[in-house]
């Protein structure tokens, strides 16, 4: 029972600290926004059963995404949505505005739509490293070598770029 | 550099995303609890079933009555077809720490062949539904039978059993779909790989 108590805590804590960036991650596997939220709280879930197996607290953001990661992943095989027919004009659907801060948004829903088309190895790398985490915490976190997540580093920003530059 | 500047630029916009993070936590307890009521009403349902099963049995023995036998031959042996994949779809793996992207699909793919190895226990119970239902109305039709719960059964296992035939069909196409999927992102996997022992 104190196990309980504590492990929610500290799930809640995690939520806190790491919702908005898991939900980032969600968005990137799934367009559909029901479907976004049902795997944003698959991955959530995920997490709770597997806190008692997280050994050092130093990890706990290559844990976390690595729970999120694959969570991710394992929902792309099995849900056939909306999503799963890759719209190649997803990304001249929006309409420009006048207005900055509809721009900015704008902006970020093109870029998540150019992340949705990038191969998994790469659009978790790109993904880790939009988050900030180090290269040495994205190979813990994805079960790579260093010089793996440099040349995955190298060849998703590539293809990001020609994404996002209409090639 | 350039590089640093593009990847600035992407941090900003994919920051911009929000999201409500108080309602997601009360749809997550939510949904923890409709797991627990879920499993509750299963186990309730599976006992009831077999309890049933067991004294349609009883009866049949006791009674030497075919619609017994055939009750209980339909509760005690097509049920335990359908649960067994019923509860290899309902498996909901914890993530564990060591686990990797390949290795997630890999058990993923692996899931899904046994559970479309198990829908034979479906198609065999459906048959059996069938068969009973057949049995049931064969034996009103001949008079050996007037029990008035002869006129609810077939129709019943009828139904059942063509439902349960409709189900493991649709299920067996999303099973190949999945497993197709697997495949395909773990070719993804294998690419990236290859290439990665190529530096650029």
């Amino acid at each position: 029972m104190k196990t309980d108590a504590i492990n929610m805590r500290e799930f809640e804590r995690i939520v806190r600290d790491f919702g908005p960036r898991l939900a980032r991650i969600a968005a990137s596997y799934e367009a559909d926004r029901s479907l976004q939220e049902d795997l944003l709280q698959d991955i959530m879930l995920a997490i709770y059963r597997a806190l008692p197996s997280l050994e050092k607290q130093e990890s706990l953001a290559p844990f976390i995404f690595r729970i999120a990661h694959n969570r991710s992943v394992s929902h792309v095989t099995k849900v056939v949505g909306a999503r799963r027919q890759l719209d190649p004009h997803e990304m001249e659907h929006e309409t420009t505005t006048p207005e900055q801060l509809l721009l900015a948004k704008q902006r970020s829903s093109r870029l998540v739509a150019a992340l949705r088309r990038l191969p998994l190895p790469y659009r978790q790398v790109m993904t880790l490293l939009l988050e900030d985490l180090s290269y040495a915490e994205i190979a813990e976190a994805l079960g790579l070598s260093l010089s793996n997540v440099g040349v995955r580093v190298n060849r998703s920003k590539a293809q990001l770029k020609a994404i996002l530059n209409g090639d | 550099m350039a590089t640093d500047d593009f990847l600035d630029v992407l941090r900003a916009d994919w920051r911009r995303q929000g999201v409500d993070i108080d309602r997601v936590m009360r749809l997550v307890e939510q949904r923890q609890q409709r797991a627990r009521r879920m499993a509750g009403m299963n186990m309730v349902g599976a006992g009831v079933a077999l309890l049933f099963g067991v004294w349609f049995a009883y009866q049949a023995l006791a009674t030497g009555d075919a619609l017994y036998a055939l009750s209980g031959a339909a509760l005690l042996i097509a049920l335990p077809l359908i649960l067994a994949e019923y509860v290899s779809s309902q498996k909901n793996v914890a993530a564990r720490a060591e686990d990797t992207p390949i290795s997630v699909l890999l058990h993923a793919r692996d899931q899904a062949e046994m559970s479309r190895r198990l829908l034979w226990g479906c198609r065999v119970a459906a048959i059996i539904l069938l068969a009973c239902s057949i049995a049931v109305l064969g034996l009103s039709m001949f008079g050996r039978t007037t029990s008035t719960l002869a006129s609810f059964l077939t129709p019943i296992w009828g139904g059942t059993g063509l439902a349960v035939w409709r189900w493991q069909s649709l299920r067996g196409r999303r099973l190949a779909g999945e497993i197709e999927r697997c495949d395909h992102v773990l070719a993804e996997f294998d690419d990236a790989d290859r290439a990665g022992s190529t530096p650029d």
